[in-house]
């Protein structure tokens, strides 16, 4: 079918300003007349202006993704409402127009991670993701993984790289470096997940997800041991 | 799983504890939400548990029960004219402007120009930052209405930040001592002489000391300019609280007085140590800020009076089978939200770990809820649900939105749960 995506981009709370509401309303009257099926994307900026347009670029390059694979499938979507303050997007140096190419096969990039039990797990992922945005998107199951959402407010997304690769990784500012500096088991070659975006010459890297906490245990009764 | 919660609302610290400029660090609730919408668990708020249910009747109701209550109570600092008006826990001072219901006549005295906080961690870090920042920031955020309105009349203008011991030992993080020195209209007073010296240390430092040293010393130096200073904050350093200063009438505080200190260290480790000078601060507000304290919640749980915590090992409550601790009142009152967040996915391994073991006998079936809900129906205690909590959510939501705040929360206990069972 074919679809309409309303991108409406409010400043504050404004959720419901008359100016939104007038947009959707003429659009929708429209889109009817033509029989499109109407996606509303709502974005809330809550912070200054070219850090918020920026985001709100980043953001509708991936929901625009999202809207096109859903469209394909013919999976309805509903109102989809971001808010919120976000980390570094990822997509800083990424022009809009490179959305349609991330579709193609040559535009992912293989990412191998290996979980806490060892084991290596493979996933091809979009370029310009964030590994954050990876192991959400494919359900990798790491306990407590991102816990603040990309937000540089935390260090769950703590993660290991090999020499090589590390070297490869754009500079880390001083916002992620001290949210960094308090996750455990840090080594010389760690950065945040939420902070690496992906990119054609990161292809292929294996990267470890450390262990969070010190295991302690050493009880002697312990059976199957399952961590 | 079932989820036993005292107060109407869930969450705890994310709610009341966090600061309202600090919204990204509440995200985990999105977290918490998706798993307490997981057809397996459910939520019972306004169920103080110790009270209107015991311990000992749900551990006849379920097969393993978890104590994750945290550290409701704070560490008093045993000095004379502790209990002056004018003086405030920082867990009540925060628990003030996050709107936890048992604060909300808190009605803190803002009308001295100076204010002493004692304790140089993140916590002190927040009260600093909250009593001085342009209102145009906080009025965004979901800081309560009647504590911004107190703040926009508040006459400090000076915070000073009080440790016992040196720069080098301050427990806060760098993020929230960056913060601070960036604090717009505001100017840190901090003395060169606190940083002699460190130079030739600083080198040895791990990272993480050496950057907070850096950052203080180039703001001490007047390192940023500012059109209009409306605040100062400082962190004095070497001082331990002797006694509270009462005003002439004595009903309330009117000053500080300060021990000297000097740092003994050996190895490691660096003690502060009394010189025997003083010094007094003249000031009106005084918040101690120098650790939460967890307290018992039942007699049938043995509890370390002097640690403030549940004894057990690996979270399995010592001599009580069936019975599990997390979080603070396992470990004590420090660590973020990813440290406490760990320790429970340890205290669950833990759990786990003695279901598979057999150490849990599960051969005989419990009534869980079923048996806990008939106890509080014969007592008139009436549990808010998850959903009912959601209701409560909308509703600070919609009025937040009135006013430009992600929310305005409730500050009264009935108001909540007549919205709940609307």
């Amino acid at each position: 079918g074919r679809s309409l995506c309303l991108l409406t981009f409010l400043s504050g709370g404004a959720k419901h300003s008359p100016g939104a509401a007038g947009l959707r309303h003429c659009s929708a009257a429209s889109a009817q007349k033509s029989k499109f099926r109407i996606i509303h994307f709502d974005f809330h900026l809550n912070m200054l202006a070219s850090a918020a347009a920026q985001r709100a670029l980043c953001l509708s390059q991936s929901l625009l993704l999202k809207c096109r694979a859903a469209v394909s499938v013919h999976k309805p979507l509903s109102t989809v409402v971001l808010s919120g303050r976000r980390g570094k997007a990822c997509s800083r140096n990424r022009a809009f127009s490179s959305y349609a190419g991330a579709l193609r096969s040559e535009d992912k990039v293989t990412v191998h991670f290996i979980n806490r039990d060892g084991e290596k797990i493979t996933v091809k992922a979009n370029l310009g993701e964030s590994l954050l945005d990876v192991v959400i998107d494919q359900n990798l199951d790491f306990d407590g993984f991102g816990a603040c959402e990309g937000t540089l407010a935390c260090s769950t997304c703590h993660l290991i790289f090999e020499d090589d690769t590390f070297k490869k990784l754009e500079p880390i500012t001083d916002e992620e470096m001290d949210m960094l500096d308090l996750a455990y088991g840090l080594t010389d070659t760690s950065r945040l997940g939420c902070q690496i975006c992906l990119r054609k010459s990161l292809d292929g890297m294996v990267v470890r997800v450390p262990e969070s906490v010190a295991d302690v245990r050493q009880s002697a009764d312990m059976g199957t041991t399952s961590s | 799983v079932d989820i036993y919660e005292k107060l109407p609302v869930p969450f705890g610290l994310v709610r009341f504890g966090v600061a309202p400029d600090h919204p990204e660090v509440k995200n985990v609730i999105n977290t918490f939400t998706q798993t307490a919408h997981q057809e397996r668990c459910s939520f019972y708020g306004n169920v103080s548990v110790g009270c209107d249910v015991t311990v000992e009747e749900l551990q006849r109701a379920y097969h393993a029960v978890v104590l994750s209550y945290g550290a409701e109570g704070n560490r008093r600092l045993g000095i004379p004219g502790e209990d002056l008006s004018g003086v405030y826990s920082a867990k009540d001072f925060v628990g003030w402007y996050n709107g936890l219901p048992s604060n909300k006549k808190l009605k803190p005295d803002l009308s001295s120009e100076t204010a002493v906080i004692l304790g140089q961690g993140n916590v002190a870090l927040d009260v600093a930052r909250i009593l001085l920042s342009p209102l145009d920031l906080l009025k965004k955020t979901d800081i309560t209405e009647e504590s911004l309105e107190a703040i926009a009349a508040s006459q400090v203008r000076r915070v000073l930040i009080v440790g016992r011991r040196g720069p080098l030992q301050v427990a806060c993080t760098i993020k929230e001592l960056r913060e601070m020195i960036n604090l717009p209209d505001t100017k840190p007073l901090l003395d060169p002489t606190d940083f002699k010296g460190l130079k030739d240390v600083v080198k040895e430092l791990s990272k993480d000391v050496r950057d907070k040293i850096v950052d203080l010393h180039k703001a001490g130096m007047g390192y940023k300019t500012i059109a209009k200073q409306l605040g100062y904050w400082g962190l004095k350093f070497l001082r331990s609280p002797l006694e509270i200063l009462p005003s002439p009438d004595g009903t309330k505080a009117s000053g500080i007085r300060l021990a000297l200190n000097r740092l003994e260290i050996s190895g490691e480790e660096a003690r502060a140590v009394p010189t025997g000078e003083h010094e007094d601060v003249d000031c009106g507000l005084i918040v101690s800020s120098i650790g939460y304290q967890s307290l018992p919640i039942d007699p049938a749980v043995p509890f370390d009076l002097k640690q403030a915590v549940i004894p057990n090992t690996l979270g399995r409550v010592e001599q009580v089978s069936g019975l599990y601790c997390s979080g603070w009142v396992k470990r004590g009152p420090t660590g973020v939200i990813a440290t406490t967040m760990n320790d429970s996915f340890d205290t669950a391994r833990s759990v786990l770990q003695d279901v598979e073991s057999g150490h849990l006998d599960f051969s005989s079936p419990k009534l869980g809820s079923e048996a806990t809900r008939a106890l509080m129906e014969k007592r008139g205690v009436v549990p808010v649900s998850f959903s009912d909590w959601e209701k409560i959510d909308s509703a600070e939501v919609r009025k937040g939105q009135e006013v430009g705040k992600p929310r305005e929360k409730l500050l009264d206990i009935g108001e909540m749960l007549t919205l709940a069972r609307a």
